[in-house]
């Protein structure tokens, strides 16, 4: 403790230059945390968003993964009610689930020939309930949009679809499902009204799926896709509404349907099969052990289990390349918190020479010397990093507040810019305790020169 | 072990040090021994080399050559942590700039060697005030360096010095940079707690009136011994 108070006192003396030093490590401090607390908010939206709409687990039938775009038909999963009661009836699984779902994914045309418009699109057959559940997965209370995220579709609305805006404006569907901003394109209903140009294959469509109901002002689509066994297949699916998805892609081309709706599509009269189970858990945390359970609930020949992390590597990727981008600017504030700080120690060392050698000849040993010096380093960065903390925390706040919202490219809808410091509980306390310890090192060197002063040529220097 | 008469004992020592690339030879073939308990004054002009000599026998330089013995102890077999620690334990300090620590009170700067010396706090605070008391400084105590005039800064050193009751107190010209009256009631004090503890004193100066009030006079000349 008397150190640190004389190595307070011996930063007072100069109170410009410890106050540029401190500044100097305080907005190092601010610009680090600030900028990793928007970049862990950047991820765990990425995260939240992921398993939101796909849940933290598949389970694929075994070979899916590597070939099942290609040959859907051939890794369907016809079994999946069995798979879903093994996954719901274990215990150690059941403790951390939050929602499970079979799912299915294709791909086809979809027309609206009332308006002779037509464009291929994705989609994926869900249960609505369940979808709804997995939507308000929100394991770190992020506001991640201020867009409303439910489908609002319920279970029995087996023919029904939700679209994106960007598709709706394309499928010319813009006043029927009154969207604010949204006008169909003139100039395609000119070049294309009556030019036959789009092909018309809402006639075969199943009974079961009538393209035409009581209410024809009902915006529909005609859905085509191949079924599994490689034969057309069309049903006309009721536009429940449209909304805004993430990226672009999928605002002008994805239709979530029911899952109903989906095997009717693709399996056809056959036996109803899905790509595969979705899971979602209570706690990302809890994935590896889950995933580790199911795998021996499973047998390996049959099954392949993935995270959301292997069934979309972009979110790993995109985790790598802001972990370098931070880990780079973290560097660059290091390397100037520590040329600053060797800066203002080798002036105190300087200013101090007389006082060394005086201290070395009352019996103060070199190692004291250096202590002296290397806690003058340390409470330099304890009191800058404290500051930049504190003001990191203060400009968070403001940003969170203000609710400023900014679009990431490919995306349609806006998310917010916001900057959150506690959601790893590690990267405060680590920033923290990081531009101390480079605060400290600085202060080694000048400490060091210091500590092997000899002793009558220091007494000299006046 | 039974204590020698002398403080220091200095043998055939030498000191060349180089300035500007030019071997300057500040000491030369000394041979003398400095007894235990007076008041010794080395007396000498400006470069005579009597700092050097006093840097040698305090530990805080090493020499050319020769041997040199403080307080019973040959100083050429310790190491630099040893040398400190026989400093902070025997030798006191008085120096011709005080050289008190600036970020510390006066109260503090007298209580400095006795952390080195890990004194308990009980013992060091009686200690403190006791020295400070003889140096008349106990309404100075918190007062900082640069609060203070230059005698009184002296006495703090002189407090300093002599706190840890170290067996010698070595004294480099510390009336150079103090006026006359300050010079003699500084040189005064020294000679009556060294008359009234019986500390060893090595005291160096260029000032020929000092010699009148000692016993034991050292002339040095163009670093040798008359």
């Amino acid at each position: 403790m008397r150190f640190l108070s004389i190595a307070y006192r011996n930063i007072c003396r100069n109170k410009r230059r410890s106050l540029m030093t401190v500044l100097a490590i305080a907005v190092s401090s601010v610009s680090v945390l600030l900028f990793g607390g928007n970049l862990i908010s950047i991820i765990y939206s990425l995260q939240t968003g992921y398993v939101r709409t796909a849940g933290h687990i598949h389970i694929y039938k075994r070979g899916y993964s590597r070939f099942g775009t290609a040959n859907p038909g051939a890794y369907a999963m016809t079994d999946y009610e069995r798979v879903l009661s093994i996954v719901r009836g274990d215990p150690e699984v059941k403790r951390k689930l939050r929602a499970a779902m079979p799912f299915m994914m294709l791909q086809g045309i979809a027309g609206n020939f009332k308006a002779n418009a037509s464009q291929g699109f994705t989609g994926i057959g869900i249960l609505p309930s369940q979808m709804t559940r997995f939507m308000t997965w929100d394991q770190y209370h992020l506001k991640v949009t201020k867009a409303d995220l439910s489908l609002g579709m319920g279970d029995q609305d087996v023919v029904d679809g939700v679209i994106g805006y960007g598709m709706a404006e394309n499928m010319k569907l813009c006043k029927e499902l009154k969207i604010e901003g949204c006008a169909d394109d003139p100039a395609m209903k000119k070049d294309n009204a009556g030019s036959g140009k789009t092909v018309d294959f809402s006639a075969l469509t199943d009974e079961d799926f009538p393209p035409e109901t009581a209410n024809a002002n009902i915006p529909r689509l005609d859905l085509l896709a191949a079924t599994s066994s490689g034969v057309p297949n069309v049903v006309t699916m009721t536009v429940h509404n449209a909304r805004r998805f993430g990226s672009n892609a999928q605002n002008n081309g994805l239709v979530v349907m029911h899952l109903d709706m989906a095997q009717k599509l693709i399996c056809g009269r056959g036996q109803p099969s899905v790509t595969g189970i979705m899971i979602q858990l209570n706690r990302t945390d809890d994935m590896d052990a889950v995933i580790k359970r199911l795998q021996q609930l499973l047998p390996a020949s049959d099954y392949e289990v993935k995270s959301f992390g292997e069934v979309s590597p972009m979110y790993n990727q995109t985790i790598a390349m802001f972990a370098t981008t931070f880990g780079f600017v973290a560097l660059i504030m290091g390397v100037i918190v520590l040329f600053t700080t060797i800066n203002t120690m080798s002036m105190s060392v300087m200013e101090r020479v007389s006082e060394i050698g005086t201290a070395r000849a009352l019996g103060l040993r070199r190692s004291a010397i250096m202590t002296q010096f290397v806690a003058e380093g340390f409470l330099l960065g304890v009191i800058g990093a404290t500051l930049g903390t504190v003001l990191a925390l203060a400009a968070s706040a403001v940003i969170n507040w203000a609710e400023l919202a900014w679009t990431p490219p490919d995306y349609a809808t806006p998310v917010l810019l916001s900057v959150h410091l506690f959601l790893s509980p590690f990267f405060l306390p680590a920033c923290w305790l990081g531009l101390i310890a480079v605060t400290t090192l600085s202060s080694f060197f000048p400490a060091r020169n210091a500590a092997h002063m000899p002793i009558v040529d220091a007494l000299r220097h006046h | 072990m039974d204590q020698t008469p002398y403080i220091a004992r200095l043998q055939n020592v030498a000191k060349t040090h180089m300035l500007d690339n030019v071997a300057v030879r500040a000491l030369k073939d000394i041979t003398v021994d400095i007894p235990r308990g007076k008041f010794n004054v080395f007396i000498g002009e400006s470069g005579s080399g009597k700092s050097t000599l006093l840097n040698l026998i305090g530990c805080i330089d090493v020499p050319t050559s020769g041997n040199i013995e403080v307080c019973d102890q040959n100083t050429r077999l310790l190491d630099d942590n040893q040398l400190s620690d026989f400093r902070a334990q025997h030798i006191g300090f008085i120096f011709q700039t005080f050289n008190l620590m600036p970020v510390l009170s006066a109260y503090e700067n007298v209580e400095y060697p006795l952390l080195l010396k890990q004194t308990p706090e009980r013992e060091r605070k009686d200690l403190v005030l006791s020295t400070l008391e003889k140096v008349g400084l106990l309404d100075h105590i918190n007062k900082f360096p640069n609060e203070l005039s230059g005698g009184q800064r002296q006495r703090v050193a002189i407090a300093r010095a002599l706190v840890k009751k170290p067996e010698l107190i070595l004294a480099d010209e510390p009336t150079a940079n103090l006026d006359h009256k300050n010079s003699a009631e500084i040189l005064d004090l020294m000679l009556s707690i060294q008359n009234s503890e019986k500390t060893t004193f090595i005291f160096s100066t260029h000032d020929i009136k000092i010699s009148h009030n000692v016993e034991n006079l050292f002339m040095i000349m163009d670093g040798a011994i008359l």
